[in-house]
């Protein structure tokens, strides 16, 4: 018996299977060519016994004689083990994903604990970094983390990239059946109805009934369900899409009149193309209800060996799911509000806002000072090459601004800060760190910031590359802006920002005096940062900002005066 | 050839059986069928007959929970040739077969445990893993449940070497039915547990066995020399430091340091992270009324706790500790 590669691989592994017991002189044919049916599959359903994100330990050490019993063997009990914390069984259900359920996994969500290691491959251009501390796979942490917290996440890429697959895992992390998850799975196709997608009037109702309310309605099962997957939803047509837009948005379903109240859920949407390549353009509002995107990166073929394996043995991850990381309802509502409960302090969320102030500023796009915006631009129907044409005087390579036709929605912003304190939770932080941000961020943005691809910046040396890597386009954005914010030295020198505490401190007790003090010096600041500066988002948003101070402390005033 | 019952057992869930084979196959490349077929019929069988002999109805409950970590062992390399210790081998082949009562009760966390624990006692330097398997094989059929086992295992592996579990322990056999502690301790039948755990609470160097003490109680009396250079299987580049930290005895060897635990039955080293080793600045003063027996070399670090003295010389990388109580 040789142990060699390909065929005879594979020879060799179909004769092992009845080479054990029939070593044993039992009797009976080989069994793979059998049909086997499924049984509780161990190994795949093996979860890590250690830490998944352990910690250097606190001197001093101490011992825990229970210890003894922990070793290479996995299972040391006949009975339910205790149960982990919800953070902990959240990064086995992710351990678990990666290393068994799918294959191929890519590392692209990075940390470091120390200066990674970075290679130039080729010309130089391409760099492979090897990060030094627990890195992610975005393909499988992105969807845990919408199920975590309930959140839209929308799986993009070819054919047969294991979209589907992994939305189906999600269905079963939550406790359904791989049977209930195929069967409330929504198959977006040209012809599907209303009714396909949320019910249908009993026909005999239809007939009998003398009011609209006594019609009964089989609304689908799915709507109740706590995980929603709707596959290749833009194959649907664009009425059904208004549909699955108000059950999105706002988590009801509507047929003649009546009513149902879904459950709050996570969702899964898969597309194969993102860009209105499907049968059906996709509605924006529906798009934008999406709250993240990520791609279905290609296999590798090194890891075909596996694949071959999971042929021949007839896996599929979703059957094993280790009943060990499977959620309950009440755990899922527990995890949410946990995840809520995680700080975002101040220095992370001023970078935050930094970053989302430099894209909503278009100077030609009004007169009048709030209106200075993309938006207005966009709500005009003005054509954004004749807009660029008239923005002078900036820097459009060096202002981040002018890479994008659009702002930062406050929807995008809600769902950047959910994710951000997501991952922290998942890490087992209890503070969300800039590199949380860092590496969320672009899987946010992937469809609400939309780039410029005409812009200075993607035709300078080097970025070629960003006109079509959305997500390291929006990171090197993200770094541009916090080296911006840097050089500002933001952090300490933020006078807007101490204007802004102070009112936050409240107006009790402020007293006439002290009120025209603080207008004066509104004004004086305004004054500074106009002159002769060139209008950039940031800026501009800290002067609509003195503005509303302004406005505050005037209504003040004027009360004062009134009394 | 197999016993019957093993056979029926494997007959009955063969295709299950088969497809773990297969899956470990994947997780376990070096998984050998014969090396595995082997310890079926030379470790799982035993087991499986004895269970059989006495509660038939378990033997395939049993079958199955021992394939299924037989398979991690063989998978692992932990058992057969080029094992790391004998110690899982023979908790398979002498002490679980001893209990065939427990292993019926809860098959998968006996033998699971029994095997970790193998594995731990086998694995830690100096720890005699024989006395392991031999004093649970002893109480094994004095225990009421399987978590009486567990805790008569604890006791077991401390007084095999684990000194670094002897608090968790001491609490273990306190658990237990007082005629079942005194034996796990090996102290004299009539002996009361409450004078035992006293005396043990007291001082790492007092013995169950020889409740009374030794004869010349209250001296300066060395109990045990432990440590050794890298090269022959020790810790130790160069010669160690010993210091006290926290409550707890530090060795310094060049640029590592090692927490140490030790007792009657024997020491531990237990390797620090830099940011456990603080403060760890060793000094050679002998305490007052102290008088040392010559040493090789000249003293060059002298750490102790109220029971506890421990020495370094300069030309050795041994450590000695003596008892002061």
């Amino acid at each position: 018996m040789t142990r060699a590669c390909g065929v005879q691989a594979l020879t060799y592994k179909r004769g092992y299977g009845s080479f054990v017991l029939s070593k044993i002189e039992i009797q009976n044919s080989p069994l793979p060519t059998a049909r086997r049916t499924v049984s509780p599959l161990k190994i795949f359903q093996r979860l890590s016994s250690a830490p998944t994100n352990p910690h250097t330990p606190e001197a001093p050490r101490t011992f825990d004689v229970a210890e003894l019993y922990r070793g290479p063997v996995a299972a040391t009990t006949d009975a339910d083990p205790a149960t982990p914390p919800l953070d902990e069984k959240l990064r086995q259900a992710y351990f678990w994903i990666v290393n068994t359920a799918i294959i191929s996994p890519h590392y692209d969500i990075e940390y470091n604990s120390v200066p990674p290691q970075s290679f130039a491959v080729g010309d130089g251009t391409s760099r492979l970094t090897l990060p030094s501390a627990q890195s992610y796979s975005g393909y499988v942490l992105l969807p845990l983390l919408t199920f975590a917290t309930r959140r839209k996440c929308l799986f993009i890429g070819g054919p047969g990239r294991g979209k589907t697959a992994s939305a189906l895992l999600m269905g079963v992390l939550a406790g359904y059946s791989v049977r209930d998850v195929r069967r409330a799975m929504q198959h977006g196709h040209p012809q599907m109805t209303i009714a396909d997608l949320l019910g249908t009037p009993l026909p005999a109702d239809l007939v009998a009934a003398q009011r609209i309310e006594d019609i009964r309605i089989s609304w689908r099962a799915w709507l109740g369900m706590r995980v929603k997957i709707v596959d290749e939803y833009n194959r649907i047509p664009t009425r059904t899409q208004s549909a699955l837009l108000t059950v999105m948005a706002d988590n009801y379903a509507e047929v003649l009149d009546h009513i149902y109240e879904c459950p709050e859920s996570a969702w899964f949407l898969t597309a194969n193309d993102d860009k209105g390549g499907g049968t059906y353009q996709v509605i924006e509002a529906l798009r934008d209800r999406i709250d993240v995107i990520v791609q279905a990166l290609a296999f590798n073929p090194r890891f075909l060996s596996d694949l071959l394996a999971r042929i021949e043995e007839r896996i599929r991850p979703e059957e094993v799911v280790p009943r060990q990381i499977v959620f309950t309802e009440s755990e899922v509502d527990r995890m949410q509000q946990t995840i809520l409960a995680v700080a975002l302090r101040e220095p992370v969320r001023r970078r935050i806002e930094f970053f989302a102030s430099q894209f909503e500023l278009c100077d030609v796009a009004a007169d009048q000072f709030e209106y200075k915006t993309k938006d207005t631009a966009r709500l005009a129907g003005a054509e954004w090459h004749t807009l660029v044409a008239r923005d002078t005087g900036r820097d459009r390579l060096k202002d981040l601004g002018c890479q994008t036709t659009n702002g930062v929605s406050v929807r995008a912003l809600q769902t950047l800060i959910h994710y951000a304190k997501a991952i922290a939770y998942f890490r087992g932080n209890a503070v969300v760190e800039l590199e949380d941000v860092r590496q969320i961020l672009p899987f946010v943005l992937h469809d609400k910031l939309a780039p410029d691809l005409d812009a200075p910046f993607f035709e300078a040396a080097g970025n070629g590359a960003f006109r079509t890597d959305r997500i390291g386009w929006l990171r090197r954005v993200f770094d541009l802006s916090c080296a911006e914010y840097d050089q500002l030295d933001l952090d300490r020198e933020d006078t807007v920002g101490a204007l802004i505490a102070e009112l936050r401190r409240g107006l009790e007790g402020v007293n006439e005096r002290q009120v025209r003090d603080r207008l004066t010096r509104i004004e004086r600041l305004v004054g500074e940062l106009t002159k002769g500066r060139k209008l950039y988002g940031h800026l501009y948003d800290d002067l609509l900002v003195l503005k509303y101070l302004h406005q505050r402390y005037t209504n003040y005033l004027r009360w004062f005066e009134a009394r | 050839m197999v016993s019957e019952s093993f056979e029926r057992a494997l007959r009955g869930s063969r295709e299950e059986l088969n497809a773990r084979f297969a899956e470990a196959r994947q997780q376990f490349p070096a998984l050998s069928a014969d090396a595995f077929t082997a310890f079926l019929r030379e470790a799982v069988d035993p087991l499986v007959q004895a269970v059989d002999a006495v509660c038939p109805e378990r033997a395939d409950a049993v079958g199955l929970a021992a394939y299924g970590i037989a398979l991690e062992l063989v998978g692992q390399r932990l058992v057969g040739a080029g094992a790391p210790d004998t110690a899982v081998e023979s908790t398979w082949r002498t002490l679980l077969p001893a209990m065939p009562q427990l292993l019926a009760a809860e098959p998968s966390r006996v033998i699971a445990s029994m095997t970790n624990a193998a594995h731990q006692v086998g694995t830690t330097p100096n720890a005699n893993a024989a006395a392991w398997v031999n004093d649970v094989t002893r109480l094994a059929p004095d225990c009421g449940g399987v978590d009486e086992l567990l805790r008569v295992g604890q006791v077991a592996a401390w007084r095999a070497g684990l000194a670094h579990f002897r608090q968790g322990a001491i609490g273990a056999a306190a658990a237990l039915p007082e005629t079942l502690a005194v034996k796990a301790v090996a102290a004299p039948a009539s002996s009361r547990w409450a004078d035992i755990e006293a005396g043990l609470r007291a001082s790492e160097w007092f013995d169950p066995a020889k409740p009374d003490g030794p004869d010349r109680k209250g001296a300066l009396r060395q109990v045990a020399t432990i440590g050794a250079f890298r090269g022959l299987g020790g810790q130790f580049i160069v010669p160690p430091r010993v210091t006290r930290v926290a409550g707890n005895f530090h060795v310094l060897s060049g640029d590592e340091t090692w927490l140490l635990t030790a007792d009657l039955y024997g020491a531990t080293f237990h390797r620090l992270v830099p940011n456990e080793t603080a403060a760890s600045r060793p000094v050679a003063t002998i305490p007052p009324a102290t008088r040392l027996p010559d040493g090789p070399g000249t003293v060059t670090s002298v750490a102790s706790s109220k029971t506890t003295l421990a020495v370094t010389w300069s030309l050795t990388h041994r450590i000695m500790l003596f008892a002061l109580s």
